[in-house]
Parts: structure tokens; C-alpha cells; sequence
């Protein structure tokens, strides 16, 4: 090899690097597996096949737990319900701590019963706290079913808020989480008993799109939510882990926000299982990014009459969810999306950054080769 | 006794019916509702009640439940529900499942007399067919002469 050619491969091999660096995916940023805590494990079939055994366990308990906690209370539920107090709280765990969080825990769930506006119910709410539950528990509900139409039962660990040996939260973000753990009972005690399509609709999903029942707030998301999004913070890990069409829909395309949101809604089947049980890390895998909010802001923007009609509704859910919104499904779900993050950059556009760093590449090989050819003599 | 008629006498007996409220306040509403159409069914010879049933059921459901009758003997059943029940309905059946009498209305407030030929069990079934908000409760009541 010539010596005057070295250099010019060594700068096109740089180039070539420097192009990589560039445009190769992912753009983002993904974190190396290992340095976060979060970072998910690869799923093997033998790991797939654990996590389900380990979930059935889990709302297996769960429910064992709810059913003992309603043979425990007996009749007060039906009391407590009469009295226009639709939350009956049972803490499980040891009795001194019970007895210390059990004021604070009643107090801010009769504030949330208060927050969202409900009075007597036609659903009961019997909201398990078990302060005694293994790590790794987090939520589970028990709907109301043809066994007991009248009663929604949540079991909740204590988890990060209420531990042994620590200092009792208290504030916004208690009330919050506190708030939040009613999840579908929420929506079973404000608009009764769904009706079967949507009913079908949300059993397929795991009701991911009743977790956070707020329909109440004016000011959606709050700072904590919004930190999960944006073109500086966009959550790699999560959004890789999501079906195209959540992607689709960050990205603000109407078609793929319509089926995020209509994933399931076309099944016959009606769920058997009236158990929803919530892992830690529910939110990787999304359908809809944050879905856990959506039926809320939906009933929050429509008013609580029509999202009645929707949700009681005996129409297929895309035709009754499209006349309550009064507008097609996927442009809503566009514009609720853009409240929450910037579109999502998709396709095969190059990113500002890479391009101009491209360019400036080629313009340094340009200049190169310019003065090499002025220093060219021809002899 | 027509719907017409039914629903004057419920209106009448609305102040005196003993109505024994319990439960939630859609409950003692069928409570009550109940109470007053027995009493004004008692007024029109249909002295005995046979059965008496509340529970509640979600939109669109419905309910079976035996009840045994005389045969040779008027009987009326009568539905009520919830003020959030549009519509209830009713079905009289053999134990083998022919329907024998059935409530045409499409109101929450069904009446269907019948009289059976033979004395056997007979089925009873209750639909939801329409409840704005779900469940909604019902009460039936058996009457016979």
C-alpha cells in the first residue's frame, strides 16, 4: 500500500464511525443493562412461565385475602355503604402499626371518596391494606361479578408509603397513591357495573385504562408524569417495550392512536377471571402511553353523564366511545396525547444532530481533499 | 287489573304502604315500590303472597327461580326495580323451559297474571333489559287468590 494513501483511509474510516456513531439505532440512548435498576431481564420461556405461575399466586392470595377480609367485616359493609360512606378499610399486618396509619389511611381515602365527587354507591368499595404482604406484592382488585354485584374489593400492600419502622407519609403524593389504589373500583362505584362490551374490552387489557381514577383535576399531568417524557427524557426502555402502535401514537399518527386505544375491543369473549392484579413495573409494555389515565381525562372532558351512557353502553365500544367523544377516536387520542409529550420522531428522518455532525464530516473531507489537490504537482 | 289501573292503586296506597326500608336506598326503593303494589293487589282479591324475592341484577341479565303453583288458581306476578331500571322484564315458564306467560310491556313495571292447569314447579325468569346504571335491583312478588 501506497504511504499516501494511509491517511486517506484512515479518514474515511473515521468518517465512517463518525456516521455511525450518528445515525445506528438507537437514537435515544438505550441505558446498558445492569447500571439502572430497572433494566429489564431477557425473557426466556422458562422466566415467562415463572412470572405467570408467580402472578396467578399472587391474585390467588390476593383474592383469598379479600375474601377473609369480607368474612371478617360481615355486615358492616352493607352499614358502611348505607351510610353514604362507600369505602370499608381493613388493614391487615401488626397491630400496633395498624392502629398508628389506620387514622391517617381512613382520612385520605374518605378525601378521595369526597375528591371524586361520590356519595352512596351502587358499589361498595373494601379496600385491603395489608401491611404484612411479601415484597414484590403490589395491588390487586376484585370486581364485582355475578357472585356479588355489589362489591369491589382492592388489596394493597403497604409498598414504599406505609413501612415498619418508618415515618408515615403524608401530603399530596399519599393522597395520590392512596387515590390511585382504587383504581377500577373507582369507575365500578361512580358509573355502576359496565356494560358487556366494554366490560370484554377492559378484562382483555387488564382495565389499564382505569388505573388512575382523577377525573376531577384541572391540571393534567403534574411535573413527576411529565419527567416521563419529552425529547430530552424520553423513557427508552419503556417505549421500546411497546407495541407499534403505542409507538405509532406518540408519534402523533391518528390510525395507530386508534388501535392503541381499541386493542382488545373487537374480542367476543367475555374475561373470566374477575382478579386484576397489578405487578411492580406495569407500565413497561403499555398500550397507550399514559394510558393509566385515559378513561379518567376521558370522563373528565365528556361529563360524567355521557361517559354513563358510554360505559353502560350495549354498542360495540368504537362506536359508543366515538359518540361520546363526538369526534372520531384516534384524532381525541392525538390530541390527548400531545398534553402529555412532543411527538415521538419517527421513520427514517435523521436527527439534527447526526445531520449536521454528518455534514460537518463531509465538509472536513471536502476541505481535505481541496488542499491535497492545490498541493498536487504534476510532474 | 290493567297497567292503568295498577298504577292508580299504587299511587293510592303509596302513603300507607308498611314498608319495612333496609339496605342501600335503590334497595328500599323496591322495598317500598313492592309493598305498595302488594297492597293494592290485595285490594283486587289477590289476598295470599306466595313469594317474595329482591336482589339485583346488571344490565342485560337475568335471573331464573322455582316457584311451585296450584293448579286452578289465579296468580299474579308482579316486577318492580330501581329508579335507574328502564326496563324489566318478565317470563313464566315450565320446569322444562315453554314459556307459558310472558309480560308484553316494555316499562319497569311488569304484571303478568296466569293460571295454572296442573299443580307443578314453574319457572320464573327476570330480565334486566334495561338499567342506566348497573346493578340495578328488582323485586318480585307472587300473588295468588
Amino acid at each position: 500500500m501506497a504511504p499516501r494513501l494511509r491517511p486517506w483511509i484512515g479518514a474515511a474510516l473515521a468518517a465512517c464511525v463518525l456516521i455511525a456513531a450518528a445515525y445506528l439505532p438507537p437514537r435515544g440512548g438505550v441505558r446498558p443493562r445492569g447500571v439502572v435498576f430497572n433494566a429489564p431481564r431477557p425473557s426466556t420461556a422458562a422466566r415467562l412461565r415463572a412470572q405467570a405461575l408467580g402472578a396467578g399466586l399472587r391474585a390467588a392470595t390476593a383474592q383469598l385475602r379479600v375474601t377473609e377480609a369480607r368474612a371478617q367485616l360481615g355486615s358492616e359493609i352493607g352499614r358502611r355503604a348505607q351510610d353514604a360512606n362507600g369505602v370499608v378499610l381493613l388493614i391487615l399486618g401488626p397491630d400496633s402499626l395498624a392502629r398508628r396509619v389506620k387514622p391517617t389511611v381512613a382520612a385520605a381515602l374518605d378525601t378521595a371518596w369526597h375528591h371524586l365527587g361520590l356519595g352512596e354507591t351502587k358499589v361498595a368499595i373494601v379496600f385491603v391494606l395489608d401491611l404484612a404482604a411479601n415484597p414484590g406484592s403490589e395491588r390487586t382488585y376484585v370486581l364485582p361479578d355475578s357472585t356479588d354485584r355489589t362489591t369491589c374489593a382492592v388489596w394493597q400492600s403497604g409498598g414504599y408509603w406505609i413501612r415498619p419502622g418508618h415515618a408515615l407519609h403524608s401530603g399530596t403524593n399519599f393522597a395520590s397513591w392512596l387515590q390511585n389504589a382504587l383504581g377500577p373500583c373507582a369507575f365500578y362505584a361512580a358509573f355502576g357495573s359496565p356494560g358487556r362490551p366494554v366490560r370484554q374490552w377492559l378484562g382483555v387489557r387488564n382495565f389499564d385504562l382505569t388505573l388512575y381514577p382523577d377525573w376531577t383535576s384541572t391540571e393534567r399531568p403534574d411535573a413527576t408524569e411529565r419527567s416521563r417524557f419529552g425529547p430530552r427524557s424520553w423513557w427508552w426502555d419503556a417505549i421500546w417495550r411497546s407495541p407499534p402502535a403505542t409507538i405509532g401514537c406518540l408519534g402523533g399518527r391518528v390510525p395507530a392512536c386508534r388501535a392503541a386505544v381499541l386493542r382488545g375491543a373487537v374480542t367476543s369473549e367475555d374475561s373470566g377471571s374477575r382478579v386484576v392484579t397489578m405487578e411492580g413495573r406495569w407500565w413497561f409494555g403499555q398500550s397507550l402511553i399514559p394510558g393509566e389515565r385515559y378513561l379518567a381525562d376521558v370522563a373528565a372532558e365528556i361529563g360524567p353523564q355521557r361517559f354513563l351512557r358510554f360505559w353502560n353502553s350495549p354498542l360495540p365500544v368504537d362506536t359508543t366511545l366515538t359518540l361520546a367523544l363526538g369526534e372520531p377516536i384516534g384524532d381525541w387520542t392525538t390530541r390527548w396525547e400531545r398534553r402529555f409529550s412532543p411527538p415521538l420522531p419517527l421513520g427514517p428522518a435523521a436527527p439534527l444532530g447526526a445531520t449536521a455532525l454528518s455534514l460537518l464530516a463531509a465538509m472536513v473531507a471536502i476541505a481535505l481533499a481541496a488542499m491535497a489537490a492545490s498541493r498536487r504537482q504534476v510532474r | 287489573m290493567n297497567r292503568a289501573g295498577l298504577m292508580v292503586a299504587l299511587a293510592a296506597t303509596a302513603l300507607t304502604a308498611d314498608a319495612v326500608a333496609q339496605g342501600n336506598r335503590w334497595q328500599q326503593q323496591v322495598q317500598q315500590q313492592l309493598a305498595r303494589a302488594v297492597v293494592a293487589f290485595r285490594a283486587q282479591q289477590f289476598a295470599h303472597q306466595e313469594l317474595s324475592r329482591q336482589a339485583a341484577l346488571d344490565n342485560e341479565e337475568s335471573e331464573t327461580f322455582l316457584v311451585t303453583l296450584q293448579g286452578g288458581v289465579p296468580y299474579s306476578f308482579i316486577g318492580v326495580c330501581d329508579v335507574d331500571c328502564e326496563r324489566l322484564a318478565l317470563r313464566i315458564s315450565t320446569a322444562t323451559g315453554n314459556d307459558i306467560a310472558v309480560d308484553q310491556s316494555s316499562g319497569a313495571l311488569p304484571v303478568v297474571a296466569f293460571t295454572p292447569t296442573t299443580t307443578a314447579p314453574y319457572r320464573v325468569t327476570v330480565r334486566m333489559a334495561a338499567c342506566r346504571m348497573s346493578p340495578c335491583w328488582y323485586g318480585v312478588a307472587v300473588l295468588r287468590k
